[in-house]
């Protein structure tokens, strides 16, 4: 295992193995136990020639870059030590955030309100090259107060790329998932009014007389609308527009849109593995960059004292 | 008009750099020093200009001209110039130029297939540690093709039985150090810019899949010298497969693969 016999037929394997499965993609090749084998068999080898070759590698000449390449494996150890340590602690939550609503994550310290999202899209005329599904982001931030016993206690802001860390933990909007969260108001032939929450990532089946509808997003033309449908024979079929001026009436229900408010998605997590991380990656180069300074040095002072002696 | 200036730039560019190498190739065939020495300095007004257009195309964008896919290949055509001249200031070295000019000519062209259109920069790609995760993966991009000519050279030389291809060996060598060192910090500064943007250090996603075989390629090749005492053409077929590892991950991930990565051939929308 100490021997470079192994380590390099293993580098060799892991490479053939990544290749393959980067063009034969299965689903959860690089997380199957076999893969994290193989990477702990070379981290394991790896170990070994470290520990083993350090005594002689200080007794030899011209140690300082050899030093450079033990912090390099060292690096690479505390590396893989990282991403296995990560395997078994920390948490992440995948939570959606409404604007105007608390949101209350299981095992945080606080509860997470999202005071505002503040949203400004580019045009479709400042990308005439691609013809875009959805219009990207000119601006995506979501203003949100942390509350501890009820009571507000940080305001922060948030925003992919620049996430909001309140000890360690780490609060990061998605770039992508965003949208309106609504509510529908029916009335029915009694005069009763029936709040229906709709929140898009899970839109409800509503039964509304003897009717099966469903409405999952808001669409943004002069006034916003949501456009109800049906399913028949598992078909959606769509029955028309509602807004807060032009309600419709489904099977004797009058239907109209209530409150509309902007949702975020958010990453909720904990890295405890950090520290090691940046360790690694810290010992990983800069024993790359202090081996070849030596390397360089070490061969020039030898050429120097060859000229000297001839 | 910026624009049209923007075209005639990069077409003199290329058509300077298309006759530096045809001067160069006429040096190496005539064994004339002299003559290597012009298409260096032709290079030389080649790059000067090369600089020219992407300083104006800065001026265009208003931001670093690394982002879209037409200025990412473009910035990687300058570094790789760069770096060529760089070395031809030991004027032993510059027979590389025969095998590295193509390289550099090729992604022009590559280049010139491209919308040029420019397009506003997405606030989640207004990061310097996004530049700097570019700027360090091309640099080792760049590096690697050194060693990628300087192999070809060496295995040139060695087929004609010509002298002392064994300079474009150790060329080789240290060009790979520098190749690895600046695609683990390009590597590195990456995973740190995802997790910033997405939440996670890394996806599995092609381009970063095949980044990390061409590291462990890389990676292969420095311990075949070290421990195998791997020289010569050995390791020079090793370098030639890193290469074609690097040409993948670069261009032919973007093809071949679907992904989520934004740049090198793809699109600055890629986003997970």
């Amino acid at each position: 295992m100490a021997s470079l016999k192994v380590a390099i037929p293993l580098l060799v394997l892991l490479t053939a193995v990544t290749t393959i499965g980067s063009l034969f993609p299965e689903p959860d090749m690089f997380k199957s136990w076999w893969y994290l084998g193989l990477l702990g068999l070379l981290g394991l080898s790896l170990l070994f020639i470290t520990i083993l070759h350090i005594p002689s590698i200080l007794k030899r000449k011209g140690r300082n870059a050899l030093i450079g390449v033990i912090t390099t494996h060292l690096g690479i150890l505390v590396l893989i030590a990282g991403v296995i340590y990560g395997g078994f602690s920390g948490f992440r939550h995948k939570i959606k955030l409404i604007e105007g609503e608390i949101t209350v994550v299981p095992g945080l310290p606080f509860v997470i309100q999202l005071d505002e999202l503040l949203i400004e899209e580019y045009r479709q005329e400042d990308f005439p090259r691609i013809n875009l599904g959805a219009l990207p982001k000119k601006k995506q931030e979501s203003r949100i107060t942390l509350l501890k016993n009820g009571k507000a206690w940080l305001s922060t802001v948030a925003a992919p790329g620049s996430p909001a860390i309140v000890d360690g933990i780490t609060l990061l909007p998605a770039v992508s998932e965003t949208g309106w969260y609504f509510e529908l108001i029916a009335i029915d032939p009694q005069k009763r009014e029936i709040t229906i929450p709709v929140r898009p990532w899970a839109p409800p089946l509503i039964k509304l007389g003897n009717r099966n509808i469903m409405s999952h997003s808001i669409v943004t033309r002069e006034t916003q609308e949501a456009e109800i449908f049906t399913i028949e024979d598992d078909k959606m079929i769509s029955l028309g527009f509602v807004s807060r001026e032009k309600p419709l009436v489904v099977d004797g229900y009058s239907l109209s849109l209530g409150p509309v408010m902007r949702y975020t998605g958010m990453q909720v997590y904990n890295r405890p593995q950090e520290p090691l991380l940046v360790l690694g990656s810290i010992l990983m180069f800069s024993g790359l960059v202090w081996h070849f300074y030596f390397r360089h040095r070490e061969r020039k002072q030898g050429r120097g004292r060859n000229t000297g002696n001839a | 008009m910026l624009e049209d200036l923007e075209l005639v730039l990069f077409a003199l560019t290329t058509t300077v750099y298309l006759i530096a190498w045809g001067w160069h190739l006429r040096g190496w065939k005539l064994g004339s020093a002299a003559q290597t020495r012009v298409a260096i300095r032709i290079l030389w007004v080649g790059w000067v200009l090369h600089l020219l257009l992407l300083g104006l195309r800065w001026y265009r964008a208003g931001h670093v001209p690394m982002l879209s896919a037409y200025e990412f290949v473009t910035f990687f055509a300058l570094l790789v110039i760069g770096i060529f001249l760089l070395f031809a200031l030991k004027e032993r070295n510059r027979m590389l130029g025969v095998f590295l000019l193509p390289v550099g000519l090729g992604l022009m062209l590559y280049a010139a297939f491209m919308p040029m259109v420019i397009e506003p920069e997405l606030p989640i790609f207004n990061s310097l540690l996004l530049k700097f995760h570019i700027l360090t993966t091309l640099l080792g991009y760049a590096a690697w093709t050194i060693t990628f000519a300087a192999s070809v050279s060496y295995l040139y030389l060695e087929r004609k039985n010509q002298a002392s291809p064994g300079l474009f060996d150790v060329m080789a060598y240290r060009a790979a150090f520098f190749a690895l060192c600046f695609l683990t910090l390009g590597i590195i500064t990456g995973a740190i810019w995802g997790d910033r943007v997405f939440g996670q250090l890394w996806f599995w996603d092609p381009k970063e899949t095949w980044s990390f075989i061409t590291w462990l390629i890389f990676l292969a090749y420095l311990h075949a010298r070290y421990t195998l005492d791997w020289r010569g053409r050995r390791a020079a077929i090793l370098a030639i497969l890193g290469f074609i590892a690097l040409v993948f991950t670069y261009v032919g991930v973007d093809f071949l693969l679907p992904q989520i990565h934004g740049t090198g051939s793809g699109t600055m929308m890629g986003q997970p």
